[in-house]
């Protein structure tokens, strides 16, 4: 297991790494690990006797011989890794490589195209998170006598954190005093552009006024404002609050009064404020949305959510508990979202009126599969697999690359990275849409 | 109930609303060093009343018609802008910093209202931070020696030196060549770096620029920026670190302060927000010309010939803004009364 001393800077990446390593501990009555934590070291070439981290790596790999390399870690990117490991040895002493993918996949694909130069015909099994993600990577795979060769592991979610605990509920009402057949509709994340944060709010005006019950919206987690650079769509700090601001303030003051920004919240904290809400909304349609802590987290403590049918939260859906989602489609006017479901998926959720213990039955259900204990047989059966040699990345790659880094992208609006059916990202974010709506679309 | 609804996602409208900070691409090379040399501090940030470096190449002819100009900058490029604008060219209403007022021409006070940054979260010895964020930049370009030693003085009483062992510092002071507009002050790094020390404590931690400005919570954590306002007064770090849960020491009360009075507030973030407050200058002595001085006579004949010589112009202003730091240090007890 190669990972990195640094810490990501990346939120959810910081829950992620842990858990997936606890996954991989959870294994060790079948798998011997050892780790390799990469520390940098700049200028140590220039010390006589001393020995970069990638030599290290190196001289810990030819010294222990392990059947597998695995990357659990999002950064430094693995390909960037195996480049420099391949100064320090022969491609054929590096043992089989596994990689999990990571959202940023697009983001880094110069770094990933690396592989090409480095690595073919090297055993690699590459692991995503989510089915929009195992197709993405396998649109921009050469395959092998036509099949794809991507595992899917969802990441797991911590039990210990997030769980259902009626009594936490209880209390948090009361505290709040909101009454029994109030409902509370929570949007836990940051409230960034491409989470569409403002859609749910115009959504939410809409349903306070067709609702019979009394409803409220918590909306937890803090504003950023990295907007959609690979588009060159740029703001400057704190345009997205002052966005979010303006549109609850053009609401009448009973509607703006049942909103409420709870801020940057602890886990604790966070957990009893999914204990304390009705259900779940996000209609992210996030690039690179692989998988969704957030309202996996939620799922986790019982909540009845609905997604956009979008990237990795397409994935959460299952009969053993209440995820729907949200149709979404690439067209020349940008993204169209099928706003109709919100309001029959709020209506169902209260006239489902769920008990404590249903709730409860929900969560449990949703743990045993996506924990870190539940889910570690996938990962077992995963790492049993067949091993296939990498036959390379294919121009799509090449090309995303290209237009992604480009010196001029970031500065304007990209024609072939922004949402439209007749240009690049269209062959490039049709595979984060689920698969029948893409053949409903064919 | 309505069937068939349908949103249509479109984030490019975005940039329509978010252009008119856009800077013109054709910045001299003046313009580019100076905001270049600011950065982080001068890195643009959002706000209703469009917040704006006026010395950083922002050109004044875009924005005739805003109902607000948020001047961000310090005390040197906020007086060379009333020396160089007229009041007649603005429609609307002029922002200065409170700590700045002294900086307003008498034939600008109708036209100018003051700001302050308030933050939810307030920090003395009496409620304490779990973290202190303190940045700047360990030249005197922000603060000299003699500034910088006076500002860290002033956090550790604020806090009680007693207390800061309980709290964990973490420090930012990218480090700045002092070649911008004449050297103020001798360098020495290591007469900065001793008094941060020495004032607070060994054990600070020095975070990349990468780290800090990745990280998005900042709740429970005192923001001190050392600097002593004579280039940029209103700065991105403090807003990006309140913005994300950060505070502010609590301000000690000043004699001026009883002559503002609030007259609205504008929210910039969850946790912080901007003040606009009137200023009642009726028990306030005359604005204090810095070209009124007996000093600056001797420099007239410079402005003559910079009107007419572009290399001469530079060089003036390079002259003009010392002579300008020196006039408000020199006089800082006759203008703060």
């Amino acid at each position: 297991m190669v990972t990195s001393q640094n810490e990501s800077t990346w939120g959810s990446c910081r829950v992620i790494s842990p858990n997936l390593q606890q996954a991989y501990s959870s294994l060790a009555d079948d798998f011997k690990f050892e780790s390799f934590t990469l520390v940098q070291k700049p200028f140590v070439n220039n010390i006589p006797g001393s020995k970069d981290e990638f030599r290290e790596l190196a001289d810990t790999i030819m010294a222990s011989s392990p059947d597998y390399l695995c990357f659990p870690e999002h950064l430094p990117v693995p390909s960037s890794i195996l480049k420099k490991l391949k100064m320090f040895m022969n491609a054929k002493d590096i043992p089989p490589v596994i990689i999990h993918i990571y959202g940023d996949f697009t983001y880094f694909s110069h770094e990933w195209t690396l592989l090409n130069e480095n690595m073919m015909d090297h055993p690699i099994k590459f692991i995503a998170a989510s089915e929009s993600q195992q197709r993405l990577i396998n649109f921009f795979l050469n395959k092998e006598n036509g099949q794809d060769y991507v595992e899917k592991y969802l990441f797991p979610v911590n039990e210990k954190e997030y769980f259902f605990d009626p009594q936490e509920r209880r209390l948090m009402r009361e505290e709040l005093d909101i009454s029994d057949n109030e409902k509370i509709i929570l949007y836990a994340g940051r409230i960034s552009l491409q989470k569409n944060v403002d859609v749910l709010i115009k959504e939410f005006r809409q349903i306070v006024n067709a609702s019979k019950l009394p409803v409220r919206l918590w909306i937890a987690g803090g504003f950023d404002d990295i907007g959609a650079s690979f588009m060159g769509i740029k703001h400057h700090e704190g345009f997205m609050f002052n966005k979010i601001q303006k549109l609850v303030d053009s609401f009448p003051e009973d509607v703006r009064n049942k909103i409420h920004f709870w801020g940057q919240l602890t886990k604790q904290k966070l957990r009893k404020v999914k204990a304390a809400s009705d259900m779940f909304m996000s209609f992210s349609l996030y690039h690179d949305e692989d998988y969704g802590m957030s309202p996996a987290e939620a799922l986790a403590t019982g909540l009845p959510t609905l997604l956009t049918d979008w990237g990795g939260y397409s994935s959460f859906t299952s009969p053993a508990w209440n995820c729907s989602l949200v149709p979404v489609e690439i067209t020349s006017f940008g993204h169209k979202l099928h706003t109709s479901v919100i309001e029959d998926f709020y209506n169902s959720v209260c006239n489902m009126n769920l008990t404590d213990q249903e709730r409860e039955k929900q969560a449990k259900e949703f743990i045993k599969e996506f924990s870190i204990k539940g889910s570690s047989h996938k990962l077992k059966s995963i790492l049993n697999s067949e091993m296939r040699p990498f036959k390379g990345f294919n121009w799509g790659l090449n090309h995303l690359s290209r237009i992604y880094w480009s010196p001029g992208n970031g500065k304007e609006i990209n024609k072939d990275l922004n949402p439209s059916d007749d240009n690049f990202y269209f062959h490039v974010y049709q595979n984060y849409i689920s698969q029948k709506r893409k053949q409903e679309k064919v | 109930m309505k069937k068939n609804k349908e949103e249509y996602v479109q984030w490019s409208y975005d940039i329509i609303q978010n252009a008119y900070l856009n800077k013109p691409e054709d910045l001299t090379p003046q313009d580019n060093t100076y905001m270049n040399y600011l950065i982080p501090f001068s890195y643009d940030y959002f706000g209703p009343t469009n917040p704006m470096l006026v010395f950083g190449g922002h050109s004044l002819n875009d924005i005739p018609n805003q109902k607000f100009l948020t001047i961000r900058d310090g005390i040197i490029p906020t007086s060379i802008f009333f020396r160089d604008i007229s009041p007649s060219s603005f429609k609307g209403e002029v922002l200065v910093h409170k700590d700045l007022w002294y900086t307003v021409p008498d034939a600008w006070r109708e036209k100018v209202k003051y700001f302050n940054i308030v933050s939810k979260y307030q920090y003395d010895s009496t409620h304490l931070p779990r973290k202190i964020f303190i940045a700047g930049a360990l030249n005197s370009i922000l603060a000299d020696p003699d500034e910088l030693d006076s500002m860290i003085k002033e956090l550790r009483d604020g806090i009680g030196k007693e207390n800061l062992h309980k709290i964990e510092v973490f420090a930012y002071f990218p480090s700045k060549r002092n070649d911008l507009w004449g050297n103020w002050e001798e360098e020495n790094i290591l007469r900065f770096s001793a008094s941060l020390f020495k004032n607070l404590k060994l054990e600070l931690k020095v975070p990349e620029w990468k780290l800090i400005h990745s990280e998005n919570d900042y709740s429970d954590t005192l923001y001190y920026e050392v600097n002593s306002g004579a280039l940029i007064k209103d700065s991105y770090l403090t807003h990006f670190t309140l913005a994300r849960g950060a505070g502010l020491l609590k301000p000690k009360r000043k004699k001026i302060d009883r002559f503002f009075s609030v007259k609205s507030q504008i929210r910039l973030s969850l946790y912080h927000q901007l003040d606009i407050l009137e200023l009642d200058y009726t028990h306030l002595g005359p604005y204090l010309d810095p070209k009124n001085d007996k000093h600056f006579n001797y420099f007239r004949k410079m402005i003559e010939a910079s009107t007419k010589n572009k290399k001469i112009n530079f060089k003036w202003e390079k002259w003009y803004a010392t002579y300008l730091k020196r006039f408000y240090r020199d006089n800082k007890s006759r203008l703060m009364e």
